[in-house]
C-alpha cells in the first residue's frame, strides 16, 4: 500500500482539518455570544490568512510559518534603532 | 533501541523520568544550563545551579545507568541583566574542568533585544577562548526566524569558529536550511504546543538527510513530552525508515557531537557504538 495517503494518514489528517474547522467555528460562535470584533484581533487575522495559505499549494508550512514570523531586516546592526531590537509578538507572551 | 536525548532539562524532573527514560533505551542526555523558571539574585545562585548540573543531576542519572553531560553559561532571558550576567560569564570558568561538561550552553537570544545580543557574543568569545563547543537556543515563536537569523550573523563574525561544533537548536522549517547551509548542526525539538511534532520532525529528516541533525525533547518545567524522543523513533518506524538510519538520528548523531568536546568520555553502558559502526 502506498504510504502517500494511507488509510491511516487520511484519517489522521481529515481529524486535523476537522479540528481546524470547529475551532474556527466556535471561536466565532463565542466572539459573536460576546460581542468581540473579532476582525480588530491581529491574531484572527494571521489565522484567517495561514489557512488561506495552506490551500496555495506546496511549501505551505514554510509559507505559514514565516506568516506567524517577525520581519527579519538583513542589515539590522548597520541600521540599529530600537525597532529592530524586541519582538512585538503576536501572542501576548 | 539505544537513544540519547541531547537536549533535556533533569533538574526539573522527578527521579521517576530517570527511570521512564532508562526503560526506553535512553543512555545518555545532555542538559544546557537555562532560566529556571525564575531570575537568580545573584552570580552565587548560577554557582549553585552549575554544582546541581555538573556534581548532583550525574549522580541520580547514573542510578539509571544514564550518563548525563551538560553545557553551562547565563541564559538569554537573564541576560537582560547584563551586569549579572557579566558576573556569571566570569565565574563560568570555574566549572568548565568537570567532566561532564561539553560546552558553553544555551546561549542565544529570547526576545532579541540588544542586551541579549551583547550577553550571546561575550559568550561566543568565553567558547571561541577556551576552545569549547556552543549550543545556541533560538527563540519560540513570532521571534524565531528574526531570532535565529541574528544569530547567524553574529555567529559569521568569528571566521575561525568550527562551525561543525555548534549547534542551533530548537529549528523548526523556517529555520532549519539556513542553519545546516552554514555548516552548523540543528537541533529539533518536540514539543506539545509549539516547536515540532515528532511527524514535523520525520519531515525535515526526509528532506534535509541526516547529516548534522539532531532531535531532542528539550523536557523542562513546563508544557513538555521528557519521551519525546522515543516519540520520534515510533514515527519513524511507522513510515518505514530504516533501524540504521534512525539509530543515527537518535545515538550516533548526539555522540558524534559530543565528541567533538576534548572532555568526552562515552557513555559508560554502551562505550563507542561509532567505533563499532565505522569497523564494522
Ligand atoms: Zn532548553
Amino acid at each position: 500500500m502506498t504510504r502517500a495517503l494511507s488509510d491511516q494518514r487520511f484519517l489522521a489528517i481529515r481529524s486535523l482539518v476537522v479540528e481546524l474547522s470547529a475551532a474556527f467555528d466556535r471561536v466565532e460562535r463565542h466572539a459573536a455570544e460576546e460581542s468581540v470584533e473579532l476582525d480588530d484581533d491581529i491574531r484572527w487575522r494571521l489565522l484567517a490568512e495561514a489557512v488561506a495559505r495552506l490551500a496555495a499549494g506546496p511549501g505551505r508550512v514554510e509559507a505559514v510559518q514565516e506568516l506567524f514570523s517577525d520581519a527579519y531586516e538583513p542589515a539590522w546592526r548597520q541600521t540599529g534603532g530600537p525597532e529592530l531590537f524586541g519582538s512585538p509578538g503576536c501572542c501576548g507572551r | 533501541m539505544n537513544y540519547v536525548d541531547p537536549h533535556i532539562h533533569m533538574v526539573s524532573r522527578v527521579t521517576d523520568d530517570y527511570e521512564a527514560l532508562a526503560r526506553m533505551g535512553c543512555v545518555a542526555v545532555s542538559e544546557p544550563a537555562f532560566w529556571a523558571g525564575f531570575d537568580r539574585r545573584s552570580a552565587d545562585g548560577f554557582r549553585d545551579y552549575f554544582r546541581q548540573i555538573t556534581e548532583v543531576e550525574p549522580r541520580r542519572a547514573a542510578g539509571y545507568g544514564i550518563a548525563h553531560y551538560s553545557w553551562l553559561c547565563i541564559n538569554a532571558k537573564e541576560a537582560e541583566d547584563v551586569k549579572l550576567a557579566r558576573e556569571v560569564i566570569a565565574a563560568i570558568p570555574e566549572f568548565l574542568s568537570a567532566s561532564n561538561v561539553l560546552g558553553i550552553g544555551e546561549i542565544g537570544l529570547n526576545k532579541n533585544t540588544r542586551n541579549e545580543a551583547t550577553v550571546f557574543l561575550e559568550q561566543v568569545e568565553l567558547a571561541v577562548r577556551h576552545n569549547e563547543t556552543i549550543l545556541i537556543h533560538t527563540p519560540h515563536l513570532a521571534d524565531k526566524l528574526r531570532g535565529t537569523r541574528m544569530i547567524l550573523d553574529m555567529l559569521a563574525d568569528f571566521p575561525a569558529l568550527d562551525r561543525g561544533r555548534v549547534v542551533i537548536d530548537h529549528v523548526e522549517e523556517h529555520t532549519i536550511r539556513p542553519a545546516l547551509d552554514a555548516g552548523y548542526w540543528a537541533g529539533m525539538t518536540l514539543y506539545p504546543v509549539t516547536k515540532c511534532s515528532p511527524e514535523r520532525a520525520c519531515d525535515l529528516v526526509e528532506r534535509y538527510g541526516t547529516e548534522r541533525l539532531l532531535v531532542n525533547s528539550a523536557g523542562d518545567w513546563g508544557p513538555s513530552r521528557p519521551a519525546a524522543v522515543p516519540d520520534f523513533i515510533v514515527a519513524m518506524r511507522a513510515r518505514g525508515h530504516a533501524e540504521e538510519l534512525i539509530e543515527r538520528m537518535v545515538l550516533h548523531n548526539p555522540l558524534e557531537l559530543f565528541s567533538r568536546c576534548r572532555r568526552y568520555v562515552p557513555p559508560p553502558r554502551i562505550g563507542n557504538p561509532l567505533q563499532r559502526t565505522t569497523s564494522s
